[in-house]
């Protein structure tokens, strides 16, 4: 039970891996690289989580009280809002591809040289 | 709160973020799988918050909401295929070796969070420990986080603006006839405009602070381009102004840095004063670099939209709707 976060972070993560590799269609590609990259938050989240522990935001709560690691926060907080924009160059390299081969499908952009 | 229920709550909400995860990569539509990552979004701002995590939830939040579905469907919009299936094989053990490995959940044994959740307060005066974290204590981080969301904008721009521009003549404008929508979006706007000055200013006394406040108030400049018409959004998308206010925002970031360093005192140093605990007026250069990143984030999103949205304006091409 303890170590059900971590399965399910080392899952989504798997099942992310399983999408990009498996894709055909490079938006498609781009939404299952979004999937992997939320294993990083629910891991590092769970790592950071204190047993009873209380967020770590002390607006009228006392100063002392247990709360739950506010650096793992400060790291997912950032890193999603950074994630937009690298997932829409993702996406703008997508529609640079198919304006000049004609096709998202990673499998026949390879066929294509140059 | 009655602690007892927490850990069924956690369970659910690990459950539903296990379960989201495999439906948005197996749904091959990439239509239908925005739709279906927005919903596993949500679950992950669930688990989130049961995860005593505020700030990470709203940034989700905002994105799932905001940032995410704009750029896909845009990307959608423009290009449309056909799919195929294919078989998969997980192979699990060395993960489920390495996991054995790790403290047992909700075991932190770190000492970094504990140190801040007690220097923070009495330090920087900021009640929102996570925002005196990203502002300052991990304060250069932040700085290199927001030249990646430079520099992919600047990625994004490059790839697609060419292409748009060129084509600008041909753009179509649209006007919205009904009076209710837009009387109801005329209020989103300032009820968006509001909530993320809001998020943005109080970050660091509440759960809040400039990056989620930043997509928030682009996603109110955005509403007004949808209910209104291509005219009212024009001066947010003009890139001779949002372009210096990107780099005023990315610039401001190092100039108070800079700051620092020029007062003799290593770079990023909180040169203001703390101020009172849990007002405004706290944190000293905590407050400036939280603005410094609203506006970055926020002209950042609006750049965005903007590319993404006048590649979905222009009149797809015969050969690109053939595909």
């Amino acid at each position: 039970m303890s170590y059900l976060p971590y399965a399910v972070a080392a899952w989504i993560c798997l099942v992310g891996i399983a999408g990009v590799a498996t894709s055909r269609n490079l938006i498609h590609l781009a939404i299952c690289l979004t999937v992997m990259q939320s294993s990083s938050y629910v891991l590092l989240l769970s790592v950071g989580y204190v047993k009873h522990g209380k967020a770590p935001i002390f607006k009228g709560t006392k100063l002392g009280t247990t709360a739950v690691d506010p650096v793992v926060q400060a790291l997912t907080l950032t890193d999603i809002v950074v994630s937009v924009a690298v997932i829409a160059l993702i996406l703008g390299l997508a529609l640079d591809a198919h304006r000049l081969s004609g096709t998202v499908d990673p499998d026949r952009l390879a066929d294509i040289s140059g | 709160m009655v602690l007892a229920t927490l850990v069924p709550l956690q369970a659910v909400a690990f459950g539903l973020v296990a379960l989201g995860a495999p439906v948005v990569v197996l749904t091959r539509d990439p239509l239908r799988q925005a739709l279906v990552n927005g919903v596993y979004g949500v679950s992950l701002v669930c688990l989130f918050v049961v995860l005593e995590a505020p700030d990470p939830a709203l940034s989700m939040l905002v994105v799932t909401g905001i940032g995410y579905p704009l750029v896909i469907l845009a990307a959608i919009a423009r290009v449309r295929t056909e799919e195929r299936r294919k078989e998969r094989d997980d192979r699990c053990a060395l993960f489920a070796w390495a996991i054995a490995g790790l403290p047992a959940f909700g075991d932190y044994r770190g000492p970094y969070g504990y140190v801040l959740n007690r220097v923070v307060v009495p330090l920087r005066h900021t009640t929102n420990v996570v925002m005196g974290t990203t502002f300052d204590v991990r304060g250069v981080d932040t700085m290199g986080e927001e030249f990646i969301l430079y520099a992919a904008i600047v990625g994004v721009t490059l790839l697609l603006r060419d292409e748009t521009r060129s084509r600008q003549a041909e753009r179509r404008t649209r006007r919205l006839r009904s009076d209710a929508v837009r009387l109801v979006g005329v209020l989103m706007v300032g009820g968006g405009l509001l909530v993320g000055v809001w998020l943005a200013a109080f970050g660091y006394v509440t759960p809040g602070g400039g990056f989620q406040g930043g997509v928030v108030l682009a996603g109110a400049i955005l509403v007004l381009y949808l209910v209104g018409n291509h005219r009212d959004y024009r001066p947010f998308r003009a890139e001779h102004a949002l372009d210096p206010l990107e780099g005023l925002g990315a610039g401001g970031y190092v100039i108070v840095g800079l700051a620092a360093l020029a007062s003799g005192t290593p770079f990023l140093t909180n040169l203001f004063g703390r101020g009172t605990t849990g007002t405004l007026f706290s944190g000293g250069s905590i407050a400036i670099l939280n603005w410094a990143s609203a506006i970055a984030v926020s002209v950042a999103m609006l750049l965005l939209f903007a590319e993404f949205l006048e590649t979905y304006i222009v009149p797809l091409e015969p050969e690109d709707s053939g595909s």
